[in-house]
């Protein structure tokens, strides 16, 4: 069934759509929620928020757009509201667990990097992290990753660019593109 | 411009989104993950006494509902001074023979479509434009007893209760003398009236002058015939409807 049908379904009051567009979309939602939050319990109340948040306003989804990037804005301003009270990065993600994984994604298999790259992303200001993680792991447009943080399509540049450049800094990434630096226009 | 990314920030953009990506596939969701969802979005769905389905509705539904309300209270009111007024006054409120006595009234009971029309004898049309005309609820009305504890035909009639397609909402009641004991459109864009077609008192909505958008009646034989042309249907083809149907 394609999402659309799916979306008429929730529209129509078929539980069994609002399922499967849960099945669906759970384990991006959550991983989002977990980068943003850095916690697992936040993330999965933020998932959960964020999902609530989406099906009860489904009805303003305009016809024909997707699901996604609706639960994405809901899971952001869920995962924000819980910093915000939080006001803590805790410990995000698991070396050990990365470790055991063993496997590269896109050519990346260098732990060090990564590790370097994830440690990089907890000093990260909160909206220059949004923009990171819509932008480069959800592979969102720049243009829905604007719609989704509540910012104009230049704020997204530039926090864009600037938490890249944050994250070029870093020891870790430093020592791995000791050039970077000097190749940021700024 | 200053903030574009220089290409060697845009690898490192991609390179960083790969390194998340392989970070997070550690992540999964835990088992049982639909049902919190479930108990604050989708709520278990009733029929209410008034028909309709209850529970959580998207706020359009809310806002529809209450308009429809609204205007049902407004077309109630309507309806009743104009068919006090009205000259087929004789006709609609007719009393069967057998209930001209007082009567006790007893609260409608709720049925389905098939044991109302096999305990009421009524033969009941469905709409013939569904889904767009919906039949929300089919009650039987009780059985009427004089005030010598008499009781009459039982079930006195039928009560049909549909939903148009926009706002509106049919109500016609139906005894089993054959007579129309009334009925009454609820919503705000179209006017209903009660006619006389071929002798047989009918009541027919309009969506715009001259097009009929349902006709419903009781003829003498307590058959009860509901028939719903399409909008924009001129009325003559309504008529002939009915006419083929009778």
């Amino acid at each position: 069934m394609s999402e659309q049908e799916l979306v008429r379904g929730c529209l129509a009051g078929d539980e069994s759509s609002y399922e499967e567009l849960f099945n669906r979309y759970q384990a991006r939602a959550l991983r989002t929620a977990y980068a943003l939050t850095g916690d697992r319990s936040e993330a999965e109340d933020a998932k959960q928020e964020g999902f609530v948040q989406a099906f009860k306003t489904i009805h303003r989804l305009a016809p024909g757009h997707e699901f996604g990037p609706w639960l994405y804005r809901s899971v952001v301003w869920a995962a924000r509201n819980r910093a915000r009270k939080a006001r803590r990065w805790r410990e995000a993600f698991s070396r050990s667990a990365a470790a055991a994984d063993g496997t590269g994604a896109s050519g990346i298999d260098d732990l060090d990097l990564r590790g370097a790259l994830v440690d990089a992303l907890r000093g990260l200001p909160a909206d220059q992290r949004e923009v990171l993680v819509l932008r480069f792991y959800l592979d969102l447009p720049e243009a829905e990753v604007a719609a989704i943080v509540g910012c104009a399509l230049g704020t997204v540049k530039s926090r864009a660019a600037r938490g890249l450049r944050r994250l070029a800094s870093s020891p870790g990434l430093a020592w791995r593109r000791p050039n970077l630096e000097e190749s940021v226009h700024a | 411009m200053r903030d574009e990314l220089s290409q060697d920030l845009a690898v490192l953009g991609r390179e960083f989104g790969a390194a998340l990506r392989a970070e997070l596939a550690l992540v999964a969701p835990g088992a049982g993950g639909w049902a919190p969802v479930r108990a604050r979005v989708v709520q278990p769905v009733r029929i209410t006494s008034a028909g309709f389905r209850d529970g959580r509705r998207p706020r359009w539904r809310h806002q529809r509902m209450a308009l429809v309300a609204a205007a049902a209270l407004t077309a109630a009111a309507l309806a009743g001074g104009i068919a006090l007024a009205s000259s087929a006054r004789s006709l609609i409120l007719r009393p069967h023979p057998a209930q001209s006595a007082p009567t006790v009234s007893q609260p409608a009971q709720q049925t389905d479509l098939r044991t109302a029309e096999a305990t009421a004898g009524f033969h009941i049309l469905r709409v013939t434009d569904y889904p767009r005309a919906r039949l929300v609820k089919v009650e039987t009305l009780p059985p009427s007893v004089t005030e010598q504890g008499v009781s009459v035909a039982a079930p006195s009639g039928v009560r049909l209760t549909y939903m148009l397609s926009g706002q509106n909402v049919i109500v016609g009641e139906f005894r089993s003398d054959g007579s129309a004991s009334g009925a009454t459109v609820f919503g705000g864009d179209r006017q209903g009236a009660l006619e006389t077609v071929d002798g047989h008192q009918t009541y027919v909505t309009y969506s715009d002058t001259g097009q009929v958008t349902g006709m419903m009646w009781a003829t003498a034989e307590a058959s009860v015939v509901v028939g719903f042309g399409g909008p924009g249907q001129p009325r003559s083809v309504a008529v002939e409807f009915v006419e083929h149907l009778r």
